[in-house]
């Protein structure tokens, strides 16, 4: 009952939001969730026949008669009754369909049934058919997503039923290494695209009963599992309920990797900071998922989704955990001065030469006056046409072959730093600060935030080099309310920096003591708060 | 999630930041003038005085946990006569936001950006703040909760910098043939500590109303503290005559600093760098404040609200750029403090006395 009331409040959220139009998809879609659709109105009102060849060229015709669509025909028990399987040769394993479904039907058939029983749709599943799974159907809807998926469908004359057999055999990559957040110490191992193989790499890791999967199959044409994954007495429930609810009330063509889910069910789509986690880290998830939080794994991704996510969880990296506290906190602090560093150095340093000087030491001055004489462009200008070249340079050094890659960074180097500053169009030190600035700005691991305070730098520039100082710190007012009143999922993106816990704070804005993380950071309501025992361990520190 | 409340943390942070605020620059230079070397014991005297006035308040905030100053008034004292008494809190409210953030402007020409006009650092600091109120309650309770280190940082670094310039016998004789200017300097000294009442707008988000009205006393000791020891280190560097011709002498007290290792040489820029923050805060809860006072003065409803915060990013500039010179800002800024004396020692006591008869009689029936 309160269920009810609840999902219908949610859907008058949704409408109110959206405009009425978008409610009324959303409520065709419960309806045709209960008619097992699944293309639409398509195949709705194709039937199966009795009449085997017909079936066949109906559910060719449906599939527009490609060439990887394979039957094979044949006789079941002998010599009687004609059957056949229908699979598309490109996602289904043939041997499997060769050795246990046509071979026991065909040979060991006779075996086992006389030659007057009729056959039996139990028997067949029970006794005959050595397959993952096998499943009675009748409407063409089902059968043609099961065969684009990869399994097969049995079907014999004389029945307007048939077998859908799982038989899926995708071609993916084996298990590689994290290349866009490698760690030190930490596991080597990052995600596929085969969502089966990246399930089992959290299993492996988490083997908790209470784990949860939660499949839907999202997208109009690309039909794709997507599946939210949490810990059940953790994490909190309205939050999955809220991660569920929009997931189900997407209508979209599509998606193919976790990021783009990301943009479909964010907070603010607007947004410049990202909302959501991207993470190709097996390790990580399950981190993610034991604070609580909601992973989402979507066919075909590389990359696992982790919701709620806050602004210190993505400064944390996973080294942090696998280092003493005290080294981990520095290495975390450095993080925070990179963020602080990528975000606003030029603009500091554009404010104070050209506005105030006089904040310097005077010999810093002189120095920075010395080598800045003869430039022939203002200290904006310069910060200006450095920012477009690093950038340019970091776009340019993805989109290379990893072949050509070595030259662009030469090229870079000697072009930007050294020809440049010689030729007397760049001052040196502001090729220093351009250097400094993406220093800082590899040093965040997530990759959309370190993006983010690249699209922050420009308007801070622009502020410094027209208000100077105070157009900084108005500008940085304006980011931290801006920053403050973000949700990612109900959850502020600023917490746990804000309202204070000292224990949330020691677990997230510096490391603490493993030991003494006794209870889980509260700010995403855990379930089961207290992590581990409050025994003393060891001979410890006496605390 | 949906049922968000601030923290008593936060209550703290808002108490801090309701009295901290661009008085801290002008302090020393006031009190000095009426209560010579002795100026801090008045301060610390009109401290206990907030103190004094602001337990009652609280005991009246109590009998209406779930609703805020105005409409506490208007409620107490019906349509009418509670328009009237509500009147002068107004005016407090909106004063003394335009007069501070006027006062902060001329403060940071003076010392940061000399070739900047204005009215431009009025009317930013001005829409910044609207950006904030435009936010709901808790985006500002969070804000203010990161600015507060750095303004508590930045004010401690600047005692503890200052003690290598002090000269102990600057604040002697204490109380030597000046016990009735320090008497008459309690009252001044008590205008500093105005705004202790922002409070009551921010009271009924809160979760935990005990251990809220516990930091809310604690916070307002917080400013107390700070107002009296820059007076005393401000005493003790300058010296009493020269104070009495200072204007900033908070800022002047950064630029008397001098650092061995030559890192930061002018530290008042910094300071007033810093002091954006802080100035900011104050500026911001009064702004809410003064947001909520119209749209209940006026009834206007909720969904209307924006348009109230729009209407001020005109009235307070506008207030705060009136006044020609920064001799009539000075006066204004202490003008303003004279309504304050009126809200705590008349309208309050008023209202509370009148709120608790009210619930006594509905007690009865």
């Amino acid at each position: 009952m309160a269920l009810n009331i609840f999902r219908k409040w949610l859907g008058k959220g949704v409408s109110n939001k959206t405009g009425n139009n978008e409610g009324q998809i959303s409520k065709d879609n419960q309806q045709s969730q209960k008619d097992q659709t699944i293309y639409g109105i398509k195949f709705r009102n194709i039937k199966l026949t009795r009449n085997l060849q017909d079936n066949i060229t109906n559910i060719k015709n449906a599939m527009n008669n490609n060439f990887d669509i394979k039957t094979k025909e044949f006789r079941l028990r002998g010599q009687e009754i004609r059957a056949a399987v229908i699979y598309i040769q490109s996602v289904a394993n043939e041997d499997t369909i060769l050795q246990h479904i046509v071979n026991p039907l065909m040979i060991e058939s006779s075996l086992i049934i006389d030659k007057d029983d009729p056959i039996l749709f139990k028997t067949i599943i029970e006794s005959m058919v050595t397959a993952e799974y096998v499943k009675v159907v009748e409407s063409l809807d089902e059968i043609i997503f099961a065969i684009m998926s990869g399994d097969t469908f049995l079907c014999i004359q004389g029945y307007d039923k048939g077998f859908i057999i799982s038989t899926r055999k995708y071609v993916g990559r084996q298990v590689g290494e994290p290349i866009l957040e490698p760690s030190v110490q930490g596991s080597q191992e990052s995600f596929t695209e085969t969502i089966k193989d990246n399930i089992g790499l959290i299993r492996r890791r988490l083997r908790d009963p209470n784990l949860v999967f939660n499949v839907h199959k999202l997208g109009r044409r690309t039909q794709l599992e997507v599946v939210v994954i949490y810990i059940k007495d953790i994490a909190n429930q309205n939050i999955v309920d809220e991660v569920i609810r929009r997931i189900s009330s997407l209508d979209i063509e599509g998606v193919h990797n976790a990021a783009q889910l990301g943009l479909h069910i964010t907070d603010s789509p607007n947004s410049i900071f990202p909302l959501f986690q991207v993470t190709e880290r097996p390790d990580r998830t399950v981190r993610g998922l034991m604070e609580g939080r909601v992973a989402i794994l979507v066919e075909g991704g590389s990359r696992a989704l982790l919701v709620p996510v806050t602004l210190p969880l993505q400064v944390q990296s996973v080294d942090d955990y696998y280092e003493n506290w005290i080294v981990g906190s520095i290495l975390r602090i450095s993080r925070y001065i990179g963020l602080f560093i990528s975000s606003f150095l030029p603009a500091i340093y554009i404010a104070v030469t050209s506005h105030h000087p006089g904040m310097l030491p005077t010999i810093l001055v002189l120095t920075i006056a010395g080598s800045r004489a003869g430039m022939p462009f203002p200290g904006f200008l310069e910060a200006i046409l450095m920012e477009v070249t690093i950038a340019m340079l970091q776009e340019a050094s993805i989109r290379l072959p990893r072949v050509v890659g070595q030259t662009v960074s030469i090229v870079g180097g000697l072009v930007v730093g050294q020809a440049a500053v010689q030729a007397g169009i760049v001052g040196p030190i502001m090729v220093i600060i351009t250097a400094l600035t993406a220093i800082g700005s590899f040093t965040i691991p997530d990759y959309s935030l370190s993006l983010a305070t690249r699209a922050i730098r420009i308007p801070f520039m622009v502020l410094a080099a027209t208000l100077g100082i105070f157009g900084v710190s108005m500008g940085m007012l304006l980011l931290l309310i801006y920053i403050a009143d973000l949700k990612s999922f109900g959850v502020r993106y600023i917490r746990p920096l804000s309202p204070y816990r000292s224990s949330d704070l020691k677990q997230t804005l510096i490391s603490s003591k493993e030991r003494s993380m006794v209870d889980r950071p509260i700010f995403l309501n855990p379930g089961d708060k207290q992590k581990q025992s409050n025994a003393k361990r060891g001979d410890g520190d006496g605390q | 999630m949906d049922n968000e409340k601030l923290t008593p943390s936060q209550i703290f942070v808002i108490a801090v930041f309701s009295i901290l605020g661009v008085d801290i620059l002008v302090v020393p230079h006031d009190m000095v003038s009426l209560a010579d070397q002795d100026a801090w014991i008045s301060l610390l005297l009109g401290g206990v005085l907030l103190f004094l006035g602001a337990i009652p308040f609280l005991y009246l905030l109590n009998l209406y946990p779930d609703k805020d100053l105005p409409q506490i008034i208007l409620q107490v004292a019906g349509k009418w006569i509670g328009r009237i008494l509500f009147l002068p809190i107004i005016v407090f409210v909106i004063m003394y936001a335009a007069m501070s953030t006027r006062l902060f402007a001329q403060a940071l020409k003076l010392f940061l950006v000399d070739k900047t006009p204005l009215w431009i650092l009025v009317i930013s600091l001005v829409v910044v703040a609207a950006y904030m109120v435009y936010k709901d309650v808790f985006t500002l309770g969070a804000v203010l909760d990161i600015l507060f280190p750095i303004t508590i940082v930045s004010l401690l670094i600047l005692v503890v910098l200052s003690l290598q310039n002090i000269q102990l016998d600057r604040i002697k004789p204490i109380l030597f043939r000046n016990t009735k200017n320090v008497i008459k300097a309690i009252l001044p000294g008590y205008y500093h500590f105005a705004g202790f009442g922002a409070i009551s707008y921010f009271m009924r988000f809160v979760s935990d109303m005990k251990s809220a009205y516990k930091s809310y006393l604690l916070g307002l000791g917080v400013p107390v503290f700070f107002y009296v020891i820059t007076t005393v280190i401000c005493i003790m560097v300058f010296g009493v005559p020269p104070l009495k011709v200072i204007v900033y002498p908070t800022l002047n007290l950064s630029k008397s600093i001098e650092f061995e290792a030559a890192i930061l040489d002018r530290l008042e820029s910094f300071m007033a760098v810093f002091w954006i923050s802080m100035v900011f805060s104050s500026l911001a809860i009064f702004y809410y404040a003064s947001v909520r006072n119209l749209s209940e003065f006026f009834s206007i409803p909720n969904q209307y609200r924006t348009y109230v915060i729009w209407a001020h990013i005109l009235i307070l500039p506008i207030i705060a750029l009136i006044p020609p010179s920064s001799i009539i800002v000075f006066e204004l800024h202490e003008k303003v403090k004279y309504i304050e004396v009126l809200i705590g020692f008349f309208i309050f006591p008023i209202i509370t006395a009148w709120a608790v008869i009210k619930k006594k009689r509905e007690m009865k029936q």
